[in-house]
């Protein structure tokens, strides 16, 4: 047989055939499969543990459930074709434990077992590629192109640190060193305020949020401060102005539970008020799309039906002073007709939703804007709050109640010294202070008080006010003036780049922590984050930092602050609710417990602290010192030929917005296509409002308001009010992480920060604008 | 004009030359077949000797009398404890029982210097799998030899063969296999049912 072409392609064929007979095709497959899965890390096996542990990514305080394995062996790390050098193992160093998993803690007061996106997501800020691992010193000038660091010890950074403390300190200007805080709450935080308070500056300013406006109103009206809470388990019928119940507004894993069993008792009725069909609108039993801004007429024009009608609470209405002025002024100036048409909803609605609200019992009105953090203003809050008065459900059971303090034992006094007084005889550079606007933040006027030069030294502690304080952009221009500038954070963020020293605090989950009263739960509640492992060996608790600083400075701030570290403090701290007597732990009676020990090691096996609400009739003013809540919004709501339209921030559970951390990286995977596309943010436009702009769905447009514009596509949705631009928060980050660079756009840039008339507060959940077709 | 058609390989010249190309075609196919079963696995996977050739006819139900689980453990859990570790072999061989070789190596190089035995696993599961033995032998009732080998009769340890481009063994099991048996079993075979 002579093998000519015709042969060789013959044997080809036979051999092509024959191959599918034996393993060759089928294994390589299967082999090809297994090996490029290889690229992929590799998970930890061994035996698990649990830990109970505190989460603390949002103001909800859930209890979470940490799965660990021992990681005896250490991992392989592959490294596939994309790397030059393929097919290479890598033996990573074994780690004594790997989280693996965050779940619900079921025995946890405030969650009862349930986590949310946010929460579950918690380990991909523990091992986050964009951890600070050690302290960072500056070696190029701020303001001058991208950041250069050189890693210093801790010693040296302190030392720097303290120095430069020290220096202004002598020169007499204590109070030209200001701090940012997220908020004052928890002992950390009441820490580095005492720290700066005896050193002698009084500028330790919180982000804004909207417990200002509270604090504020609560103060004219019932003369406490707050902190509001509301019953919502017990309300039979629920009127949310707004507030994204279930989309992460106060403790947004208990609003979930909540949300369940009104759904199981089917006796409860959510009416949510706002103007873009959120999920939290989607799930009420009656949406009302509001003209964004008309909460407050919308609030008044409710009372005037209940008022008129008699249907309010008498009991409750003797409780409370300036009724009968209050009353004057719905019957002159708020008739549904009227506030129909401020708020583009029908008269008739008004009315029907106002006697259902009235007497349905128990009933309570919700003040609140997204999840808590933009602000809105007093005449809003005020209107509002005034509903529950009318019900009778203030300091009801289904009504509002005020939070108790958590009992922990009370601050030593404060040694001062002559220059801690002298600077805290100094106002607070935002303009805080006085009568009504005691403890509030002012932090809008913070850019124009560094750029103004009286600020010498600035630390920013677990905040991100270059990304997150309206007009962002400003504030970070303001921060360069600063001489001096200190960053605590875990993560490298917007802040932390404009810092002179950068210090790495460890995460919540890698430090001994307290977590006091999920926000707007009915109840005080205290649990641990317990460090359970430490991702970042150099990363530090602030509080130790701080009471290190205090020890090196010595003096008023030494003896203000003597305890060796956190741990002895909060140990101390909690000495006071044993002696209180007050709760329970778990499910043991406090007042049972033989020593404050027992406590300790409760606390410190990842049991909760709570009390049961205590309900109680109270009485408001209304229309305190006649601030008459004004009909008339605030000046930007009105739109004018230059900028037709409103843009107005929404939140989404997702997306960590601000509070001390950035969103978790691969959680960007989860946000809807709807909001972010590949790089390419999206905003809510009302398809009649798109059709008149000659826009359709994705098309890139551009948003230009007063203080400058955004690049973004559009999303045609017709749950949007039409003329209204629903923007996200917490996107569009510049902080080098790879997973949230460059994604989407910053709207707190453009939110121009309003003043409230009454109070000079930020009011800053929204801006004119106008949509450009590009 | 029939001639002419041989060179274009069109259909009619193939039917003129049948016999001879099948003689080519069916010695393509034997070269594959001897090259496909034989040649490959030779070349594809290296065979790795167990550090000690383990009998298990001698230690099972004719020999010690140890039942598999005196072994090959379950924590309380139900999850599985792993390859037995060294402290299962000084129970018994803390000195030398017999005159195998393989024992007085076992005595000699482990159990003297207390290390524990590399053994190599026939059987791993791929990475991205999530396989748990607790809820395929405690909840799911199946039988060890439904996956694994009967070793009981066997009185050697066979080298254990790797695939030399991902480095999984032979035995790995393929995503195929766990799916009929899930299908047949009416389990889901959804994909984050074993792809956490």
């Amino acid at each position: 047989m002579k093998l000519d072409r015709r042969g060789f392609l013959k044997f080809a064929v036979g051999g092509a055939i024959g191959t599918l007979a034996t393993p060759i095709p089928w294994d390589l497959i299967d082999e090809s499969a297994k090996f490029t899965d290889l690229w992929a890390p590799e998970p930890a096996k061994g035996p698990s543990s649990f830990v109970h542990s505190t989460c603390r990514l949002c103001p909800g305080g859930c209890g979470i459930t940490l799965r660990l394995v021992e990681d005896k062996s250490g991992r392989d790390e592959w490294r596939g074709w994309h790397h030059k050098e393929f097919i290479q193992r890598r033996r990573l160093p074994a780690v004594p434990l790997r989280a693996v998993k965050i779940a619900g803690n079921p025995d946890h007061p405030v969650n009862r077992g349930g986590i949310c996106p946010l929460g579950a997501a918690g380990l991909q800020l523990l091992y986050g590629t964009n951890r600070v691992t050690t302290p960072l010193k500056r070696t190029n000038p701020r303001g001058e192109g991208e950041a250069a660091w050189e890693k210093i010890t801790w010693d040296e950074a302190l030392n720097i640190v303290n120095g430069k403390l020290r220096e202004i300190r002598e020169a007499g200007n204590p109070h030209t060193v200001a701090c940012i805080l997220d908020n004052k709450k928890g002992l950390t935080a009441e820490l580095i305020d005492r720290f700066f308070r005896a050193y002698g500056s009084p500028n330790v300013i919180t982000m804004p949020s909207q417990e200002d406006v509270e604090t504020v109103g609560l103060s004219l009206m019932q003369g406490t401060g707050g902190p509001l809470a509301y019953d919502l388990e017990n309300s039979k019928y629920v009127l949310s102005f707004g507030a994204a119940l279930l989309e992460g507004w106060g403790a947004p894993v208990h609003n979930m539970m909540v949300f369940g069993k009104w759904q199981e008792a089917n006796e409860h009725t959510l009416v949510q008020i706002e103007p873009n069909c959120s999920i939290t609108a989607s799930k009420a039993d009656k949406w009302l799309a509001v003209k964004p801004g008309a909460e407050a007429a919308l609030a008044l024009g409710m009372a005037n039906v209940i008022v008129t009608e008699g249907l309010y609470d008498r009991s409750g209405i003797a409780r409370c002073q300036g009724f009968e002025g209050f009353k004057a002024l719905l019957e002159s100036e708020y008739n549904p007709r009227k506030v129909s048409e401020i708020t583009g909803i029908p008269a008739a609605v008004i009315a029907t939703t106002a006697r259902a609200f009235a007497v349905t019992k128990p009933a309570v009105a919700v003040y609140g804007r997204g999840q808590g953090v933009m602000s809105g203003n007093l005449a809003e809050f005020m209107s509002i709050y005034s509903l529950n008065a009318l019900v009778g459900s203030i300091g009801a059971r289904g009504g509002v109640v005020m939070q108790r303090e958590v009992p922990f034992k009370a601050w030593p006094a404060l040694a001062t010294d002559a220059v801690a007084l002298q600077g805290l005889s100094q106002p607070r550079i935002d303009g805080e202070g006085g009568e009504i606007k005691h403890g509030v933040s002012m932090a809008h006027n913070l850019t124009a008080a560094l750029k103004s030069g009286a600020v010498n030294a600035l630390v920013v502690h677990e905040a991100n006010p270059c990304y997150a304080l309206p007009r962002a952009r400003k504030f970070e221009e303001a921060v360069a003036k600063v001489p001096f500038v200190l960053a605590l954070t875990s993560c490298m963020n917007e802040t932390a780049r404009s810092a002179d020293i950068v210090l790495p605090v460890a995460s919540y989950l890698e430090r001994l922590e307290d977590v006091t009263s999920a926000a707007r739960v009915p109840y005080a509640s205290m649990s641990l984050t317990r460090p359970v492992l430490a991702n970042v060996p150099e990363a530090r608790h602030p509080g130790d930092v701080f009471l290190t600083l205090a020890r090196a400075m010595g003096g008023s701030v030494g003896s203000s602050l003597p305890w060796d570290n956190f741990e002895a403090l909060l140990k101390e701290k909690v000495g006071g609710i044993f002696a209180s007597r007050r709760g329970r732990i778990g499910d043991q009676e406090v007042a049972m417990l033989g020593s404050s020990d027992e406590l300790w090691e409760g606390l410190n096996a990842g049991k909760c602290w709570y009390e049961e609400p205590i309900f109680g009739g109270g009485g408001l003013t209304f229309n305190p010192q006649g601030r008459t809540p004004r009909l008339e919004p605030v000046s930007w709501m009105k739109a004018s030929r230059e900028y037709p339209m409103l843009l107005v921030a929404y939140e989404n559970i997702n997306i960590a917005n601000r509070r001390a951390v950035d969103t978790l990286p691969y959680l960007t995977k989860n946000i809807d296509n709807t909001v972010l596309q590949k790089h390419d943010l999206l905003v809510r436009v009302n398809p009649e409002t798109a059709g008149r702009l000659r826009l359709v769905e994705g098309d890139a447009a551009t948003v230009q308001c007063p203080s400058g514009r955004l690049s973004v596509r559009v999303h045609m949705d017709v749950g949007m009010m039409p003329d209204v631009i629903g923007i996200p928060l917490g996107l569009g980050h510049s902080n080098d992480d790879p997973f949230l660079t460059g994604k989407g756009v910053n709207a707190y840039e453009v939110l121009e920060p309003e003043l409230d008339p009454v109070t000079g507060l930020a009011v800053w959940w929204g801006t004119r604008a106008k949509l450009i077709k590009v | 004009m029939s001639e002419e058609h041989v060179p274009t390989g069109g259909r009619e010249g193939g039917h003129k030359q049948a016999s001879g190309g099948l003689g080519m075609l069916a010695a393509g196919f034997v070269v594959a077949i001897v090259v496909g079963w034989l040649l490959y696995p030779a070349i594809v996977m290296s065979s790795k000797p167990q550090p000690i050739n383990f009998n298990h006819k001698a230690h099972g139900a004719e020999g010690a009398g140890l039942a598999c689980d005196g072994c090959h453990t379950f924590r309380e859990d139900g999850s599985f404890a792993g390859i037995p570790k060294l402290d299962n072999c000084i129970q018994c061989h803390e000195s030398a029982q017999g005159e195998s070789p393989d024992e007085a190596k076992l005595v000699e190089q482990y159990i003297t210097p207390n290390k524990e035995i590399p053994w190599l696993s026939y059987s791993y599961q791929p990475l991205c799998v999530f396989f748990s033995h607790a809820a395929h032998v405690k909840m799911a009732q199946l039988e060890c030899t439904t996956c694994h080998e009967d070793m009981s009769k066997s009185s050697s340890s066979p080298p254990v063969k790797v695939y030399r481009i991902s480095g999984y063994s032979k035995n790995t099991m393929s995503m195929e296999a766990c799916e009929d048996c899930h299908a047949q079993k009416g389990t889901s075979n959804a994909c984050f049912v074993c792809h956490k």
